[in-house]
């Protein structure tokens, strides 16, 4: 284990992606989204992608310096392509076309399409809450194997379909960020735990005839294991939705069998952005959510060092 | 988390960090020195 400080690793990753081609601006982006997920803990999208992502580059899938681009606009409806440019790039600039219009007209609903993987989904929750917005993100992937068993299923049939749901705190650093896979852990996570050679706790992954293993082993080599959804079928039900909307609505295709396999990843996001201040008032909702905040986490925990959380901590 | 990885860095574990400097020398970054 190395530890290293988080200046130095922006570095790196902006030195990689400037040398793989991106200009400045476009390496800086991609760095400040992966040391991003890794200075809130989550790992399994930080620079530990950035391999992987050059090899999706060298094989075409994936290209620098690229930008998405706004389809059809019919209202508050948008369909933004992201021309295959890095995910990081396409769906920070969907996410920001959503919120122009959101401010706009009150909502805004974006269909991204064709975009590399866009990494962690929480950031693009984070850019509206920010922006004072309420939003909706859900993600569904192609183009790689599937990494995720269906309820009562076997094998792997869809990956990890996040969601994201993300509400402006009462206090302006501290959003409500909703930022999970519908998996019970992200395959990140396995990879993770399979480089520090550590094993997975009960009832996250089967092996591949189906049966229950803690190793994460099991997901790199065949026949190939499969994560299982979190809370049986209402996690199961979670991802299907998830696959519909943002692979189906979104044009972006789901992973039916001939989207799989692919070397590279591609996701479709679906996602709703809407002005809180056009249906309360905004004090209202800030004092509202704050007061039930402190409600709910001044619920006596039941292990003394175990404190109740809100949807703001990483994992939390 | 943030402010404490802020403060004292991020862990890297051995075969995620070989991983990412085998893909930066593949682009002809070296990163060994800046760990």
């Amino acid at each position: 284990m190395i530890v290293i400080d988080h200046t130095a690793l922006h570095e790196i990753a902006t030195r990689v992606f400037s040398a793989a081609g991106s200009d400045p601006e476009e390496a800086r982006v991609i760095a400040d989204h992966l040391i991003g997920a890794n200075l809130r803990g989550h790992d399994s999208h930080g620079v530990g992608l950035i391999p992987n992502y050059l090899q999706h580059l060298a094989g075409g899938t994936v290209f620098a310096n690229r930008k998405g681009r706004v389809v059809s606009e019919n209202g508050s409806l948008i369909v933004y392509d992201g021309e295959r440019a890095w995910g990081q790039i396409a769906a920070r600039e969907a996410t920001m076309v959503g919120i122009a219009k959101a401010h706009d007209t009150g909502v805004a609903v974006v269909a991204l399409r064709n975009p590399h993987h866009i990494g962690r989904v929480g950031t693009y929750g984070e850019m509206c809450a920010e922006a004072g917005l309420v939003s909706f993100h859900f993600v569904n992937v192609t183009d790689a194997r599937p990494a995720v068993a269906p309820w009562r299923g076997s094998d792997a049939r869809f990956s990890t379909n996040p969601v994201c749901i993300a509400i402006p705190g009462s206090e302006p650093e501290r959003p409500i960020i909703l930022d999970m896979a519908t998996s019970v852990v992200a395959m990140g996570k396995v990879r993770v735990a399979r480089n520090k050679g550590e094993q997975l706790k009960p009832g996250i992954l089967i092996d591949g005839e189906g049966k229950p293993t803690t190793d994460p082993a099991a997901m790199y080599r065949q026949p190939r294991g499969a994560l299982t959804t979190f809370g049986e079928h209402k996690g199961y039900a979670l991802a299907f939705v998830c696959e519909m909307l943002a692979g189906a609505l979104c044009g972006s295709g789901t992973m039916r069998p001939e989207r799989q396999g692919g070397t590279t990843a591609t996701n479709g996001m679906l996602t709703i952005v809407i002005d809180p201040s056009r249906l309360v008032d905004r004090a209202w909702l800030q004092d509202e959510i704050a007061a039930m905040t402190r409600y709910i986490t001044a619920s006596p925990p039941r292990h003394p060092d175990e404190p109740v959380l809100i949807p703001a901590t990483p994992n939390a | 988390m943030r402010a404490e990885r802020i403060k004292n860095g991020v862990p890297i574990d051995d075969e995620t960090w070989r991983e990412l400097t085998v893909a930066a020398r593949g682009v002809n970054v070296l990163v060994e020195a800046a760990a």
